[in-house]
């Protein structure tokens, strides 16, 4: 289905905005999701003769990313943990509703999570990949996933809660009878 | 967390993500009705996932480009000093987000108990729909037509943004159904994401029509946010 290099580059472009936006949410760096999202393009021309569905395709180019991801990561290490690089908040929340101090929280406690916790959050809440393609992408059992999915909706549940939110910021409850 | 307690999460978070079978989903709709505690667990952690969604979806990729050598990890030091986050997009004065969970036989407004319905002064309704999924817009369908149906007085609208866009352009499969909404009810409304309508746009290089009855607004985001601001009631299809 993919022997043609035109046919190939046109998915592979389909797709490039969520691999983008996906290597954003492990980066935080606008140049290194940028260079992570073109190695994934790069490794996947090279081997696109490999792919009979565009299914198949997506999942695969999610793991090629999260190679490429870990790759970077072996060789920065020494140097730079990008989990691990100092993001408190330096906004107040207390006395202000504006928007983007509100979403500069939730970011923020995002990227506190560790590695392992945001990988699975932006695979399953930002791209909205089912447990199973989130299994092949991280090359890890499903019930894996689904503790992993869990720890991670606890830990940021939890970041969250540190912030002090205005009254009547917390969700309301609407319930099915 | 004991074990028990652990796998009880777990299930609860299957349930978020849609991975449950119809029996299991129908199981955690009924601990739902006897255990508000769990319900506002889920409420929170719905909430939570539409805050991370919302604070990444918007990022914009930068024009794509196959042939761009991507061998540029050389200069990963200065890129990483020079990551300084800057979000464009955004978000939230009043974090109300008001979160209804749907059910597969739900299609009337006297299914649903507010547990804070003395709160609701003016009765104006936001169906958030971000997915191209059809039992989740046949759900968002059909609730708004029972709102509209059963509920003297309120005010209705729609907005769709990044696949749920689909739901109200020119060619939807729902064009029929929306019409139709639009005829006999004059306080509903449709609302289309612009920057959505952008994406589409450049991905598929042609502008991007909407349905008579839909209209385009800036960004769905701004748009929920300033619905919010004004005392609206927020559901996520």
């Amino acid at each position: 289905m993919f022997g043609q290099s035109k046919q190939f580059k046109i998915v592979l472009q389909e797709k490039w905005q969520d691999l983008y936006k996906v290597a954003y949410a492990w980066t935080h760096d606008n140049a290194l999701a940028s260079d992570l999202v073109q190695e994934t393009i790069t490794r996947s021309l090279r081997n696109r003769e490999k792919f009979t569905n565009s299914v198949e395709l997506k999942i695969w180019l999610f793991k090629v990313l999260r190679n490429c991801w870990r790759d970077h990561l072996r060789r920065q290490k020494p140097e730079v943990d990008i989990h691990n690089i100092d993001l408190h908040a330096n906004t107040n929340v207390e006395n202000e509703y504006h928007r983007h101090q509100v979403m500069t929280h939730v970011s923020n406690a995002f990227r506190r999570m560790s590695l392992e916790q945001r990988e699975i959050l932006s695979l399953i809440v930002i791209e909205g990949f089912s447990y199973e393609a989130t299994a092949k992408i991280l090359d890890i059992p499903t019930g894996t996933v689904m503790s992993r999915v869990s720890r991670a909706r606890n830990t940021l549940r939890e970041h969250l809660k540190d912030i002090d939110l205005p009254d009547g910021m917390s969700p309301t409850l609407w319930r099915v009878k | 967390m004991s074990p028990n307690k652990q796998e009880n999460h777990e299930t609860l978070n299957a349930f978020i993500d849609g991975q449950l079978a119809t029996d299991e989903r129908m199981h955690i709709f009924e601990s739902l009705k006897k255990d508000e505690k769990l319900s506002y667990t889920l409420c929170e952690l719905q909430r939570n996932d539409e805050f991370l969604a919302l604070a990444y979806n918007n990022i914009r990729a930068p024009k794509y480009d196959p042939y761009v050598n991507a061998t540029r990890f050389s200069q990963r030091k200065k890129n990483m000093l020079a990551a300084s986050v800057l979000f464009i997009i955004s978000a939230a004065i009043g974090w109300q987000f008001h979160t209804v969970y749907s059910s597969e036989h739900e299609t009337n407004i006297q299914d649903i108990s507010f547990l804070n319905t003395n709160t609701l002064e003016h009765k104006q309704i936001l169906i958030h729909v971000s997915k191209m999924d059809p039992k989740r817009i046949t759900d968002a369908l059909n609730k708004a037509e029972s709102l509209l149906k059963n509920e003297k007085g309120i005010q209705l609208e729609i907005i769709a943004n990044a696949e749920g866009l689909g739901l109200l352009r020119d060619n939807s499969p729902y064009a029929k159904r929306i019409k139709a909404l639009s005829d006999k009810y004059n306080n509903v409304s449709f609302k289309a994401c612009g920057i959505a309508m952008q994406a589409a746009k450049l991905k598929e290089g042609k502008d991007i029509l909407l349905l008579p009855e839909a209209e385009k607004v800036p960004t769905a985001l701004d748009q929920i946010l300033s619905r919010l601001k004004a005392g609206w009631v927020y559901i996520k299809a």
